[in-house]
């Protein structure tokens, strides 16, 4: 189950830039998508989210899967606005429900929002490394280190999380194994016997969690680390004319969806 | 190169470590071995100044061990820990070994170049851009020693570093010991007695006590003692033992080309 | 009644791109009431292997046959479970799967699974705590405090209270010290000779695997290269690492000493050797 697309390499325009220009993309068309309200605006902005998925090589099973899960979400939703919005004209009448025009437009912009956010975080997740996106944040938060934010432990926690997922992800999935040969049945089990596989399931893992944190803790601390003394840094992050040509194009769009919106 | 002096140890009541001295020599190759349970492991952590003792003395090359000089003492000696996975930081190969580099404030422009030369020496240059789940546990481990090299040059402990590894790994790991012995203090914490036979110097323990110590033609002359603490005996020593029991004519050697041939002279 | 496996292939991930064939076309029949090995290098799909055996995967083509229980793809949810109390599986590092606060409670976790009273646990606890060697002072004893060694016996002893038939064990041997590896082979030589046992081990240890076991299967990159009974097994010097006794034997050979297969230990090596002088 991944929520946002896990990173996977393709030597296209999107994967190269560098994170921080992503981070504020994204940020910039998130601020697009919420500050506007219109149809005409969402339609402009869900192509150009689809150009920028169709480039990075990233929409493939994997978005779909995302879309397909949005599905039942909005049908939800618009259960529920079809009976709470009751303003506009009406376009039909089920039974004795009337069905309004805002209900169905409310659903239809939730629903477009929704598409382009989780479109747009895959597509940051999908093209950077977690490694240079961890850095990315470390130097974004850069300016925070003025008020005493331990900017740079963060950052290594961050990427120490990522590389320990996976490990986690292998390790859960060998004691669910294990306890299943013990005659746990996490699919189909009742829900005491699924409650017992949990606790069979956590217990271990917790186990194992403070071990690891303890053996890597030692790792670190032999290898010279301190959070009091100054460090290098091996990754430095350079940007070059493509990524200004990017923002440009981003800020481009930015514009012409205000426009769009309260111009025209 | 490391002095224990009546050195203690434990967790709760009890003293895991029990009034222990020592004296490892420099630029040797160092088995400490025992049971598991034996503290040969809170050795190492004593040592790296992971844990401190509760009485006695650790000098490293001179310079006792306290909390005020743990930076001096973790650039002489690094630490190769047995657990493949957890001891891999960074989600690279090379950002793995730059993480050492890093903590030592190493200028950015000569890390690339510094990675790169002691990757080969673990052999794993071709891995740099490689994330640790895709190495075998032999390959994690060269990692981490390649980590812990480029940081601690005079003195290496591996602390059962191959244990958890299948053969190949072992082989592997236990290669390149052999290629780093040159200049270098090697200390290998383990329950492998084959590889005693390739040490300069042993230290058995049993319950937190130094209960042998001395050369491996040392150690292995009294046979006794290490069928008392049921310690398994290299195989060559087996065979001798049981040869002398069956009245043939051998001598103690390490060598089993040389029981071979008596063996085969008395047909 | 037999164990045998049929055609099997298994694929990982057969929906993404990542796919991976771990089984391919496997074809092996085991002896039951024996010790058989599993060895080969890491990744050569031992240990994917050894999860059909009790159905905690299914095979993506062919069947196993275990008895009168066929297992397929197709094979029904629920029918798996009583496979799964007949094939006791245990785990590398098995120890990781401790929980409970006690050694009492966390043998009679999978009993309980299987609905067995309290009475039939008990009893079965302590029949399995008395098969691995833990005596009766273990029972109140917190899993988190016992000695790496001690808590394998517990995750073992896990297993047996479900009383299968048949004993997989996934690298028992795996950081044990050499004393430990000789004690946890005599263990299972004892469930074989004793208690009507079936196990089959995967294993690294060569040494072990001559000394201990009947039969070894070889295995590389998802196939099944070899499979013979130990004594012709390693003679035929089908391992990559050969277990130190046949090196001996093959020291001897190079000098004109030719010791039978038959010999696998050290004693009998050489009371071969004194049989010819005496000749």
């Amino acid at each position: 189950m991944t929520v946002l697309g896990k990173y996977t390499h393709y030597n296209t325009l999107l994967h190269r830039l560098d994170p921080r220009t992503k981070l504020l993309s994204l940020i910039i068309m998130v601020v697009a998508i919420l500050a506007t309200t219109k149809l005409s605006v969402y339609l402009f902005l869900i192509v150009i989210v689809f150009i920028a998925l169709i480039t990075a090589k990233i929409f493939r099973n994997s978005i779909i899967n995302i879309y397909k899960s949005l599905v039942f979400m909005g049908l939800m939703l618009l259960v529920f606005n079809v009976v709470l919005i009751k303003t506009g004209t009406v376009l039909f009448v089920i039974g004795n429900i009337s069905v309004h025009q805002n209900a169905i437009m409310q659903t239809v912009f939730v629903w477009m929002r929704l598409i382009m956010l989780l479109s747009l975080s895959t597509l940051l997740t999908a093209t950077t490394k977690p490694l240079d996106l961890s850095l990315g944040l470390e130097k974004s938060m850069e300016p925070l280190k003025k008020w005493h934010v331990p900017v740079n432990e963060i950052a290594l926690i961050i990427s120490i999380s990522l590389r320990f997922i996976p490990v986690f992800a292998t390790e859960a999935q060998k004691i669910m194994k294990a306890q299943t040969a013990r005659g746990i049945d996490f699919e189909k089990g009742k829900l005491n016997e699924k409650m017992r596989g949990i606790v069979a399931l956590l217990v271990p893992l917790f186990v194992s969690a403070f071990q690891k944190a303890t053996d890597l803790a030692n790792a670190m601390e032999v290898r010279g680390y301190s959070t009091t003394k100054p460090r290098t840094k091996y990754r430095v992050l350079k940007m070059n004319k493509n990524d200004f040509a990017f923002l440009m194009l981003v800020l481009l769009i930015f514009i012409t969806a205000l426009v769009l919106q309260y111009a025209l | 190169m490391i002095k224990f002096e009546n050195v203690r140890f434990g967790y709760h009541e009890t003293d895991v470590i029990n009034n222990v001295s020592f004296n490892i020599p420099k630029n040797k190759y160092t088995c400490i071995v025992g049971h598991n349970g034996s503290g040969k492991s809170t050795i190492a952590k004593l040592i790296m100044g992971l844990e401190n003792c509760r009485s006695g003395k650790i000098f490293v090359d001179g310079i006792e061990v306290n909390d005020s000089n743990l930076d001096v003492i973790r650039e002489k000696i690094g630490i190769v820990f047995q657990n493949p996975d957890n001891q891999f930081i960074a989600t690279t190969v090379e950002d793995d070994i730059a993480f050492t580099l890093e903590n030592a404030c190493v200028p950015q422009h000569q890390m690339q170049k510094i990675i790169e030369e002691y990757a080969t020496k673990v052999g794993m240059q071709q891995y740099l851009k490689h994330d640790p789940e895709k190495l075998s546990g032999g390959q994690k481990q060269r990692v981490a020693l390649a980590s812990v090299l480029v940081g601690s040059s005079e003195a290496i402990i591996f602390d059962e570093a191959t244990s958890m590894l299948d053969p190949e790994g072992k082989q592997e790991i236990n290669q390149l010991i052999t290629e780093l012995k040159h200049n270098r203090t090697i200390i290998s914490i383990t329950h492998d007695m084959e590889e005693l036979l390739n040490a300069d110097y042993v230290i058995v323990l049993e319950k937190g006590v130094v209960v042998m110590e001395g050369t491996p033609d040392v150690i292995f002359s009294d046979i006794e003692k290490l069928q008392q603490l049921r310690l398994r005996l290299p195989f060559v020593l087996q065979v001798i033992l049981e040869a002398k029991l069956k009245n043939f004519n051998v001598n103690n050697t390490m060598r089993i080309e040389e029981v071979v041939e008596v063996l085969c002279r008395s047909v | 009644m037999s164990i045998s496996i049929n055609h099997v292939s298994y694929v990982y991930d057969s929906e993404t791109e990542l796919k991976w064939k771990a089984l391919d076309d496997i074809n092996v029949a085991i002896t039951k009431f024996k010790m058989t090995a599993i060895i080969g290098k890491t990744g050569c799909g031992k240990t994917t292997l050894m999860q059909h055996l009790n159905a905690l995967l299914k095979p993506t083509s062919g069947e196993v046959i275990i008895d009168d229980f066929v297992l397929t793809k197709t094979s029904k949810h629920h029918t798996l479970k009583p496979l799964r109390k007949k094939v006791g599986l245990v785990f590398q590092f098995s120890e990781s799967q401790l929980f409970e606060e006690t050694v009492f409670k966390d043998i009679a976790f999978g009993p309980k699974n299987y609905g067995a009273t309290d009475e039939e646990t008990a009893i079965k606890v302590h029949q399995a705590m008395q098969l691995v060697g833990l005596d009766e002072s273990y029972i109140h004893r917190s899993c988190f405090q016992l000695s790496g060694g001690e808590k394998r016996r517990v995750a073992i002893a896990g297993i047996l209270a479900l009383d299968p038939e048949i004993l997989i064990l996934d690298e028992p041997t795996a950081g044990l010290d050499p004393q430990g590896s000789i004690e946890m082979m005599q263990l299972l030589l004892n469930l074989k000779n004793h208690h009507n046992k079936t196990i089959i081990v995967v294993t690294h240890d060569n040494d072990l695997v001559y000394t201990y076991f009947d039969d070894v299967i070889l295995m590389d990159q998802g196939k099944v290269i070899a499979q013979n009974n130990v004594l012709d097994f390693f003679e035929d010097n089908q391992a990559v690492v050969l277990p130190q006794v046949i090196q001996f034997k093959q020291l001897l050979l190079k000098k004109g000493v030719h010791i039978s297969k038959y010999a696998r230990t050290i004693k009998e090596v050489l009371e071969e050797i004194k049989n010819d002088r005496i000749r």
